[in-house]
């Protein structure tokens, strides 16, 4: 039975990818988490698919629904509209006298939406950056029943935390200070797919800074889905706390020409 | 100088990581005709769909199979059901292992024939996840061989090693036999090696094996090995579609990294043109070595850059 320890105590703003591997425990871990609702003063939220699951878990939450259908019309995944139901939903419980919403989300409820790997990557880190904004507590449960090996690679590699997963996530880029990014881990083939979804859906969304203090390796391939991003959307995208080896290789590499958009300075910045 | 095989578990004992099933076969085509068509005998243990693309093939290499066999000279065996006479609730017998196989060996050889083996047990026992037991069996051919003699082909098909504990496993695979066939050539003039398979986790793997190595040297400027590494390697990976060794040697005031694999195309260095995304992994190196080159050997291709690590 996997350990309640890493569910528990959920700072406010915490987004954590569950990956379920015994769905008999959905309903307690998933109960304990809403439970804590209750000292952090979050209004505690339930979303999945119709059925037993959610049912089990209606009893400790102040809205159930399944979003495919609630909030997307059942038809495709599309990320700005769920973004604005968060946002909406959360400015409500704060009438309501909730510091913020804490959501326990059965993500089955993708499946008849039938969403890519990159649509789920592209949605969850968009939803990363949601949570932190608002401050929002999300727990997205993703079953090993339902989903592949290479989903749930591409989920957790854009939620701060994983629990429950196979082997260790090798790369994050997640929300960071001041709308920008985190980017930490390794960068390489084995994840050269997945990041190239995550810097592409991080620079489509603006100019911005993103946080390297992290990043622990960064290959040719990376820094190639790096300038392709950038020199496509000409963005201005400013790489803070590198360390010395990545600006270093990226000109001479040569990436610097290619994608003059692109500049590496050496501030850090603390956050999540 | 290069060599493309390894003096490690012993020259009988030797394994191939085949991309694709017409690869394989020709492989353990050439591997048994020779026995054969000098009055020698072979054992193949395999499923029947290999057994049947085997026996096509000795007979098109000029093996008169029906003969060997009627003379007792070839025997085909269905690995499957092999593995079953040895194996119970998921364990292995070493004593029914040497009973059963040792005693088809006997039968098969007959007095003073040269034997060729080839079987599928240890990639059948991966391929269902008991990586263990099919270390473990490695071992017990290893162990077979003081008492018998004969030659063994094992292959492992090249996807079983995309995962991590599969990557992690490959080079203790690879330590288990004698020699890899066609596999990456590896340089005699290095301090330090490893393989790796073809795999997306290759180049983590390779990184770590070099940091570990440096830093156990007392170098403290690795970062620049590390990328140099996983960009060779992954050339390796994605271009040359080869396993990939890599060695490490001492240097004064640096190391000399060298990375094979199994392709004799060497590495593009794309310089000029400033809008291509591609080709740039050469560029960079050749930018930040104190040195670098490729050397077309037996097997492939060995492609080594010397570093500044300024060892402490």
């Amino acid at each position: 039975m996997m350990a309640l320890a890493p569910l528990q105590e959920l700072e406010p703003g915490s987004h954590v990818c569950w990956v379920l591997r015994d769905s008999s425990e959905y309903a307690s871990l998933g109960a304990a988490v809403l439970a804590e609702a209750l000292l952090t003063n979050e209004k505690p939220v339930v979303f999945g698919p119709e059925g037993g699951a959610r049912d089990a878990l209606s009893d400790f939450a102040a809205l159930s629904a399944d979003p495919g259908s609630a909030f997307l019309g059942g038809t495709e995944l599309v990320p700005s509209l769920m973004a604005s139901m968060f946002e909406e939903q959360s400015a409500l419980a704060r009438t309501q006298g909730y510091q913020g919403l804490r959501l326990v989300a059965d993500m089955d409820w993708l499946l008849p939406l039938r969403p890519a790997d990159e649509d789920i990557l592209a949605f969850e880190l968009l939803l990363d950056r949601q949570s932190y904004q608002l401050g929002a507590t999300m727990v997205c449960v993703y079953r090993t029943d339902s989903f592949v090996a290479n989903t749930l690679s591409a989920a957790s590699c854009v939620h701060p935390t994983t629990v429950g997963a196979a082997s260790p996530v090798q790369f994050t880029l997640i929300a960071g200070q001041d709308d920008g990014w985190r980017l930490l881990g390794d960068i390489d083939i084995a994840v050269g797919v997945n990041f190239r979804v995550a810097i592409e859906t991080a620079i489509a969304a603006g100019p911005c800074v993103i946080d390297a203090s992290g990043l622990e390796f960064l290959d040719v391939g990376g820094m190639r889905h790096l300038a392709d991003a950038a020199q496509r959307h000409g963005t201005p995208v400013r790489v803070i706390g590198a360390r010395s080896i990545v600006a270093l290789s990226w000109r001479s590499a040569g990436f610097a020409e290619l994608a003059p958009s692109v500049e590496f300075a050496d501030q850090p910045v603390s956050g999540r | 100088m290069s060599v493309a095989s390894t003096a490690l578990a012993g020259a009988f004992h030797h394994v191939h990581f085949p991309q694709t099933d017409e690869t394989l076969i020709g492989v353990v085509t050439d591997y048994l005709s020779v026995p054969l068509l000098a009055g020698g005998a072979a054992v193949v243990v395999a499923t029947p769909a290999h057994r049947d693309r085997v026996w096509s093939a000795l007979a098109a290499a000029g093996v008169d199979v029906e003969q060997a066999v009627r003379d007792g000279r070839l025997r085909l065996h269905d690995a499957a059901k092999t593995l079953r006479l040895f194996v119970a609730d998921g364990r292995l017998e070493p004593a029914r292992f040497e009973a059963v196989v040792g005693g088809l060996f006997r039968g098969t050889a007959g007095v003073g024939r040269p034997l060729r083996v080839y079987a599928e047990l240890v990639a059948l026992l991966w391929a269902a996840g008991q990586v263990d037991q099919a270390i473990e069996l490695e071992l017990l051919w290893n162990e077979l061989s003081n008492r018998m003699t004969f030659e063994l082909l094992c292959s492992y098909p090249v996807g079983l090693f995309d995962d991590a504990t599969g990557a992690e496993a490959f080079n203790h695979v690879c330590d288990q036999h004698g020699e890899v066939i066609d596999g990456a050539p590896v340089s005699t003039d290095v301090d330090a090696w490893r393989r790796f398979p073809q795999s997306t986790q290759t180049a983590r793997l390779a990184r770590r094996f070099v940091r570990k190595t440096l830093q156990g040297w007392g170098h403290d400027q690795v970062d620049l090995a590390l990328l140099v590494v996983s960009e060779l390697a992954t050339n390796a990976v994605v271009h040359a579609r080869s396993d990939v060794s890599v060695g490490i040697a001492r240097r004064p005031g640096g190391v000399r990294l060298v990375v094979g694999d199994t392709s004799s195309v060497p590495p593009v260095h794309r310089a000029d043109d400033v809008r291509a995304l591609n080709g740039r992994g050469v560029r960079m190196i050749a930018g930040l070595a104190d040195g670098w080159g490729h050397e077309v050997v037996d097997g492939g291709k060995l492609v080594w850059v010397e570093l500044n690590t300024q060892p402490s």
